[in-house]
């Protein structure tokens, strides 16, 4: 299934009329998430949320002059203390990976520099787990959630006419071709409520082990909205 | 542009900077178990909630109930039909009443004092709120000789009584047992200095003082309270004073206004000796008597009458030190006997006395215990042996009564258990007959029918540190060490680990729902 998938998306961008002077980019940011939901507050002191966000984006200029499909990987891992005062210690991890589809419109605002949104749907899983000495509670990944965000922002790139010079090259059009620069933009986003309520220890590495062990109730700790405040800022290269 | 990028993330920070309550940065703080009807319940105090694990015929469930600041302790009361809940936080001290199944609060009983205990009389009708010596204190003043007289049946009824003793805050509260007829729901505090006496069902009275002359050598401090049987027009206190050299009897009555009266007498052990034990007995004829262990030279016991000029109504002396009485009963649970013997002996040697004909029969052992325990109101008793014979090995010898059939007599039997390790601790139901024990690291825990020697036993996942039965259920259940909260429930009937169920950190039961 994966393979057939792979061989027509191989084949629609082979396709002559569709990576015909098609430009598409590619971004590595990161992306600070501030969480503005009270759940959150166990695990993290500041409300922050750290990814790292890769991009890949295709232009679609036969639908809308500006217009760009996007996809994107996004992951990151916040470690929170939770009663610090003494013993014990709490350390609390969320491990989260994610997959953003968005649509993203560019403005170009002067040779140098774009104005950009971008709408997108996120699909995401979050792993939380809690330690405290040898004492840990663990999620499974089964919590995979879906989300929308949206962005405004600029993208800060160095003129193509002037790379053009750099390298030698008759100038072009200002709006085409490699370059590449900065992108900084704020927006919001928002999820569906990750559910915490199969807590468990991590089950023994020895199969047979695990199978003796007495059975285990799983423990409820509820549910977080990571829904916020986001900033993003990065790398962006357009071909 | 960058005005409307300022303004969005000025707009994002007003949003998000509301941080998050303290309750998250303090240590976290529990309070538990405490068995009440059908469940195991914690109270977190960092986080102001309790979490309770119901046990149904199959399985368990846990749920978290959101409190009021500064939860402490948590009684079941009226019946069982609610829970009273004392909060000691510094804003708002008092009781909070929640209905026993719901857990929805029902009641605020304000108290004004930070107090750190709730004594519950066995009417489950009214409790005592007291300072205690052993609990940690709160911040701000206190008035260490307060208590306050609570009753749960009109809701929110409560009376301050300033004890005034001059000592500090009371060493305990005791309670007259159920179906004493007048004497219903009369609580005594021990002081450091006495006794009073305080009739929960009329609060605003005068409380009735016993007041102890102090030593040279320091305070006269009760150390034990017992209660004779109350009915008619009375009854016996009995007290022993820490490093007294009597004990005292007080007779309690009540004038035709109905106003409590007391009267002292002075019960003397032999010359040289120290009450270490009292017991009072149930059956008919021993109404004003108390049994009293001393230590001498070697061992000695008496039956004390409180109201005899001649005090020494029967003594008993044995060949080797003894410092505590149990009660015993006989196979047809009537029959009363006393177990005389030294909480860390090495005689191995346990008295029991008929205290009807005095007669006495030495129990032998045969290896030194350092604890004797038994089910209350039972023919069993159960030694704990450091070592077996000349093994190492540890053990528990359980003693019971019986009649023999031949001549009738009472007499008993012993039953010898040896045990890997030494018990880290142990219960016994409620049915009289079965004990249930954990040894110390070895994860192994078991259930004893003590009248036939039948036991089960189970190796746990982790090593237990306590054990114990859950009310009005057949749910035993056994602690492990984890801040976080670890138990093991095993149903007692089906004692083996495809019936058991474990729970770990049950203690952040909802920590992600915002209060």
């Amino acid at each position: 299934m994966r393979t057939s998938l792979l061989i027509a998306v191989i084949g629609l961008l082979a396709c002559p009329q569709f990576s015909l002077a098609r430009d598409y980019t590619v971004s590595v940011c990161g992306t600070g998430h501030v969480v503005a939901q009270r759940e959150y507050d166990p695990l993290s002191a500041d409300d922050a949320l750290a990814l790292a966000h890769v991009e890949l984006g295709l232009e679609l200029e036969e639908v809308l002059p500006g217009l760009s499909l996007e996809i994107a990987w996004e992951s990151g891992t916040h470690h929170g203390d939770m009663f610090p005062g003494a013993d014990p210690w709490l350390d609390a991890e969320l491990l989260m990976h994610g997959m953003v589809l968005s649509a993203a419109y560019r403005l170009p605002v002067t040779e140098w520099m774009n104005a950009v949104g971008r709408v997108g749907g996120t699909l995401d899983f979050a792993e939380l787990e809690i330690r405290e000495d040898d004492a840990t509670l663990l999620s499974d990944w089964a919590n995979a959630r879906l989300g929308v965000q949206g962005v405004i922002g600029v993208e800060i790139f160095t003129p193509r006419n002037l790379l053009r010079r750099w390298f030698s090259q008759n100038p072009g059009d200002p709006g085409e071709g490699f370059t590449m620069g900065l992108r900084f933009e704020v927006g919001w986003s928002y999820k569906q409520p990750f559910v915490y309520d199969e807590m468990n220890e991590p089950a023994p590495e020895d199969d047979e082990v695990a199978k003796r062990q007495i059975t285990r109730a799983p423990i409820n700790l509820g549910g977080i909205h990571l829904d916020g405040f986001i900033f993003r800022a990065g790398l962006v290269v357009f071909f | 542009m960058h005005r409307i990028i300022v303004l969005i993330l000025a707009g994002a920070l007003l949003i998000n900077c509301g941080g998050r309550r303290d309750v998250y940065d303090d240590d976290l703080v529990t309070i538990g178990p405490f068995p009440i009807n059908g469940a195991l319940c914690y109270i977190n105090r960092s986080l102001a909630d309790l979490v309770c694990l119901r046990v149904t015929p199959d399985s368990v469930t846990s749920d978290r109930t959101w409190l009021r600041p500064g939860p402490r302790e948590i009684i079941e009361v009226s019946d069982k039909s609610r829970l009273a809940v004392l909060h000691d936080d510094e804003e708002q001290p008092g009781v909070a009443l929640l209905g026993a199944t719901g857990l929805r609060e029902m009641g605020w009983i304000p108290l004004g004092e930070q107090f750190d205990r709730l004594a519950l009389a066995p009417s489950t009708r009214y409790a005592i709120a007291y300072f205690s010596k052993t609990a940690g204190q709160s911040a701000g003043i206190r008035n260490l000789n307060q208590v306050q007289v609570l009753d749960f049946q009109s809701v929110g009824a409560h009376t301050p009584l300033a004890l005034q003793t001059g000592g500090l805050s009371p060493l305990g509260v005791d309670f007259l047992p159920a179906g004493s007829g007048r004497f219903d729901n009369l609580a005594v505090i021990r002081v450091d200095n006495g006794l009073v006496i305080v009739d929960m069902e009329d609060p605003g009275a005068q409380p009735l003082w016993v007041r102890f002359t102090n030593t040279p050598g320091g305070l006269a401090q009760p150390a034990e309270v017992v209660f004779g049987p109350f009915f008619g027009d009375g009854g016996y206190i009995f007290v022993r004073l820490e490093g007294g050299s009597d004990v005292l009897s007080i007779r309690l009555t009540r004038d035709d206004s109905g106003a409590l009266r007391r009267s002292i007498n002075f019960l003397n052990v032999p010359a040289g000796s120290h009450p270490s034990d009292l017991l009072v007995l149930h059956g008919a004829g021993f109404e004003d008597k108390v049994f009293v262990v001393y230590g001498t030279s070697t061992g000695g016991a008496a039956l004390l009458d409180a109201n005899a000029i001649v005090t020494d109504e029967m003594s008993f002396d044995f060949p080797v030190p003894v410092n505590a009485a149990r009660r015993l009963l006989g196979p047809d649970g009537i029959k009363e006997f006393v177990a005389v013997y030294h909480t860390n002996t090495i005689s191995g040697e346990i008295y029991v006395v008929d205290p009807e004909s005095g007669d006495t029969e030495t129990v032998h052992l045969q290896d030194a215990f350092n604890r004797v325990a038994g089910p209350l109101d039972s023919s069993f008793l159960v030694a704990f042996h450091p070592k077996l014979g000349q093994t190492s090995t540890p053990g528990l010898r359980v003693v019971r009564m019986i009649t023999l059939e031949t001549s009738g007599r009472y007499s008993h039997r012993i039953a010898t258990y040896s045990v890997d390790q030494s018990l880290s601790s142990y219960t016994f139901g409620s049915d009289g007959i079965s004990m249930l024990g954990a040894l110390g690291t070895s994860e192994i825990s078991f259930v004893l029918d003590l009248e036939t020697g039948e036991y089960e036993s189970m190796r746990l996942d982790k090593a237990p540190v306590g054990v114990g039965l859950v009310p009005a259920s057949n749910w035993a259940y056994f602690q492990h060490q984890n801040p976080l909260g670890s138990l093991t429930f095993v149903p007692t009937d089906r004692f083996d680990r495809n019936h058991a169920l474990m729970l770990e950190g049950f203690v952040l039961e909802g920590l992600l729902d915002p209060r």
